[in-house]
């Protein structure tokens, strides 16, 4: 019982008719670093925020140091060393890092009811360092950091109260390949520590290389647990889903396969920004091209850069076949383009809106007729269409989006760009936040769609996704081009990050 | 759950409308209820729905127009104006112009330059007031029979009918409509789905200027003239009616228009049952107010407890 830092047993937790949990038993001694597996809706981040005090579980009992540990809100958790970094986003875009990163902790700071903004932001740049956490901003406002900049100082924010156990809730899915090292940094220092770590992930081969024992989740209850040693992804993916998948994720081809006409021409390229500049590239009908690079490179610029969102400095986009030149997304859309943002809560869909309404506003203009009739019937055939077509799992097209999981709202907002008729799409990060069956579901739709002839520009964190959809891949080092690689031979993941560094 | 949340949505005027009406049957003793009071209830809802018809598309994309108050009294003074000097034909033209282009500068300003709407609305209010206040100090403007004429409950009825027909096909109906719920429920899908939020929010404050505009010309033929208190606190009753009727503050999907035509006569119902049964026109207010906020907050707290999965 000493070794074992954290013991959580027989835990339950119902939603409604939903049973997120079911009698789960979970035991992490000190020093060890535990994956959670298991599909989007298994019960995964209910278990974490019920270990990290913010939902109450309805029946079981938790341990720490052998001692009962009921925590009734994340406060109560800190003052047993557990803390935790949440998937969404906590934090408030107005105040800056330091600030966001002693939230609701001030009172060593505070003097006669005034904060010495200054020790905290010592504090702070101390938590950084103590850690290496690596260089983030810690005066200016969280809202104009990048994703991976708040993502840090959210850790370290779980960090400053200095925990024996830390949960980390999809952290790596924000972080880009570099950065990424942090993580491997910590975990050495927590298990050489004796402290523990709870890691949820959907990168499968993430959790294999930094766990050490991953406990496999499925429809709230656990499957097993296993040293990481012993496990080969496709177990693990098998355990998961519970039953066989077969073929692979990728496609299995080894040379370029798209046709000579040019779709989209883009020439010199270059945001006011100047996040993205001088970039060139012709994207060819049935062509998968591939844009990476490191965090900073500006991948995700080019993307919504492209499509009119940002501002450009010069040089053109241009529509081969109607030689129309694209500057607003309206301009993108009249041309048969489409985009889909990186940010898929945020600037994809709406979450509170029903799975119908979400579906059917990018193709509004289709179903509507004379004097801006919009009909009805046309909208729910539409619907229902991309419904069946993209297998949502939800318990109508009435359903209000915002309770379904990642895998099932990313089907909605790629299905409702898809099931128009489109000559080219960008997608920024098509797999993020989507679990493994759905991950290879969308990777069979792209590839669908590439068969018919759409053009695809396909921006990716991930190598291993480029690697295995593209035709060409464009790498991008320090908002510039760095080169443009062929499907074929030297297409692997040494050569790209040779060019990316 | 969600299923749930929606039907109480849907339910919850329906429900207030007939606690009312029980209530007061039994406190008036079925006065509420006579041919004459009825009327009363019907006239008095019927300028605060034209009026709400417009502004509903403004509430939809989660924005704020609070200048119908002011603007009903300067529309209501230049129809009145031309009305009396040139021919009655000019009242609506002339006061649906007006609406237009109060409704454009609030358009252009929230939109051009990013001004949040309650502030530009807010100023607009503030300033139409005043113009309304300088155009009357140096002469008295009544409206002409004809004007007088329209109040009635004929020409009511119809206008009601027409612009309610109109207002609703434009809101459910139609592609404009349905975007202007879309950015309601989230402003940056509409741009990443390439659309010109900016246009579909410009024409939804100049459609809410014009209907405040017609409301004007039925303002001024209920008061037989313009005066500069003409209006005052007229934004915040329709602002009311389409709370209280269950429209979410915030806008979006669920803004619908039958919820407008159950919470204007739900208000006239409140404050008339109230002074039947001898309430002082304080506590009538005070009761408004009480209730409004209980009817919010029921919305809210149904919403909240839905959404914590």
């Amino acid at each position: 019982m000493q070794k074992d830092l954290l013991c959580i047993e027989q835990i339950c937790k119902s939603f409604g008719p939903t049973k997120a949990n079911r009698n789960v038993d979970l035991t992490v001694s000190k020093g060890e670093i535990r994956g959670l597996a298991g599909e989007n809706g298994s019960g995964k981040s209910t278990l974490a925020s019920i270990i990290c005090g913010i939902q109450r579980p309805d029946s079981g009992q938790m341990f720490v140091n052998g001692e009962k540990y009921a925590p009734a809100s994340p406060q109560e958790a800190a003052k047993y060393n557990v803390s935790m970094v949440v998937q969404e986003l906590g934090v408030i875009p107005m105040l800056t890092g330091a600030v966001n990163m002693f939230l609701g902790k001030m009172e060593p700071f505070t003097k006669a009811g005034i904060v010495n903004l200054r020790e905290v932001e010592h504090r702070a740049q101390e938590v950084l360092n103590h850690w290496e956490l690596g260089k983030v901003p810690l005066n200016c406002p969280m809202g104009e950091m990048s994703i991976e900049q708040r993502k840090i100082i959210e850790l370290g924010r779980a960090l400053a109260t200095d925990p024996d156990i830390l949960v980390l809730d999809e952290i790596t899915q924000a972080l880009s390949h570099d950065t990424k090292q942090i993580i491997y940094t910590l975990k050495n220092r927590f298990q050489k520590e004796g402290r523990s770590m709870v890691i949820i992930t959907h990168d499968l081969e993430e959790a294999l290389e930094i766990c050490e024992t991953v406990t496999v989740l499925r429809d709230g209850e656990v499957v097993d647990t296993v040293e990481s040693k012993k496990l080969t992804l496709d177990m693990l993916k098998q355990m998961m889903i519970g039953r066989e998948i077969s073929g692979g994720y990728y496609r299995e081809d080894n040379s370029p396969d798209y046709e000579q006409d040019v779709v989209l021409n883009v020439e010199n390229f270059t945001l006011k920004g100047g996040q993205v500049s001088d970039i060139s590239f012709k994207l060819h009908k049935s062509e998968i091209l591939a844009v990476c690079g490191l965090s900073d490179a500006g991948i995700h610029s080019l993307g919504s850069g492209l499509f009119g969102i940002d501002k450009r400095a010069s040089g053109s986009v241009k529509v081969v076949q109607t030689g129309y030149v694209l500057n607003r997304p309206q301009d993108a859309i009249k041309n048969g383009g489409a985009y889909l943002s990186k940010n898929r809560d945020e600037e994809g869909l709406m979450l509170y809106a029903t799975i119908q309404d979400n579906l059917f506003i990018p193709s509004a203009k289709e179903c509507s007729g004379k004097f801006g009739f919009l009909s009805p019937k046309k909208i729910n055939e539409l619907a229902t269409k991309t419904y069946e077509e993209f297998n949502v799992k939800a318990t109508g097209l009435n359903q209000v989006i915002s309770h379904l999981s990642g895998g099932n709202k990313q089907k909605i907002n790629l299905g409702r760009w898809l099931t128009k008729d489109l000559k080219f799409i960008i997608l920024d990060c098509p797999t993020r936040g989507v679990d493994a069956g759905v991950k290879a579901y969308i990777y069979q739709v792209i590839l669908e769609a590439k068969e018919e002839g759409l053009a695809i520009l396909l921006i990716t964190d991930e190598l291993t996704e480029a690697l295995g959809m593209a035709d060409r891949i464009l790498v991008m080092k320090e908002s510039r081009e760095a080169t443009i690689l062929e499907r074929g031979s030297d297409f692997n993941e040494h050569t790209i990050i040779e060019v990316m560094l | 759950m969600i299923n749930i949340k929606s039907k109480i949505n849907k339910v919850m005027p329906f429900v207030i409308i007939v606690i009312l009406l029980v209530v007061f049957t039994i406190a008036t003793k079925g006065k509420i209820f006579s041919f004459s009071n009825l009327l009363t209830i019907f006239n008095q809802s019927v300028i605060t729905i034209i009026s709400g018809l417009g502004m509903i598309f403004v509430v939809a994309i989660g924005g704020t127009d609070i200048t119908h108050g002011s603007l009903v009294a300067v529309a209501g003074v230049f129809a009145a104006m031309a009305a009396s000097n040139v021919s009655s034909i000019l009242a609506f033209p002339v006061a649906i112009l007006v609406g237009l282009v109060s409704g454009g500068i609030l358009g252009i300003i929230n939109t051009k330059f990013k001004v949040p709407s309650f502030m530009v609305s807010l100023a607009l209010l503030i300033g139409l007031r005043a113009y309304a206040t300088w155009l009357l100090t140096t002469q008295v403007v009544f409206s002409t029979s004809w004007i007088s004429s329209l109040d009635n409950f004929t020409p009511k009825i119809m206008t009601l009918v027409i612009l309610g027909a109109a207002s609703g096909y434009l809101l459910k109906y139609t592609r404009f409509g349905a975007y202007c719920k879309a950015i309601g429920e989230n402003e940056k899908t509409m741009i990443f789905t390439g659309i010109n939020t900016d246009r579909i929010k410009l024409f939804a404050f100049i459609i809410s200027g014009a209907m405040a505009g017609i409301a004007s010309v039925f303002t001024l033929a209920r008061l037989g003239g313009a005066s500069n208190t003409m209006g005052s606190g007229f934004e915040m009753r329709v602002m009311m009616a389409m709370f209280i009727g269950g429209i979410p503050v915030s806008g979006g999907m669920n803004t619908k228009l039958y919820k407008l035509f159950l919470g204007a006569p739900m208000i006239v119902l409140l404050e008339n049952g109230l002074v039947i049964c001898g309430a002082s026109g304080g506590l009538t207010q005070l009761i408004r107010g009480i209730v409004l906020l209980l009817v919010v907050y029921i919305t809210v707290a149904v919403e909240k407890k839905t959404e914590v999965q």
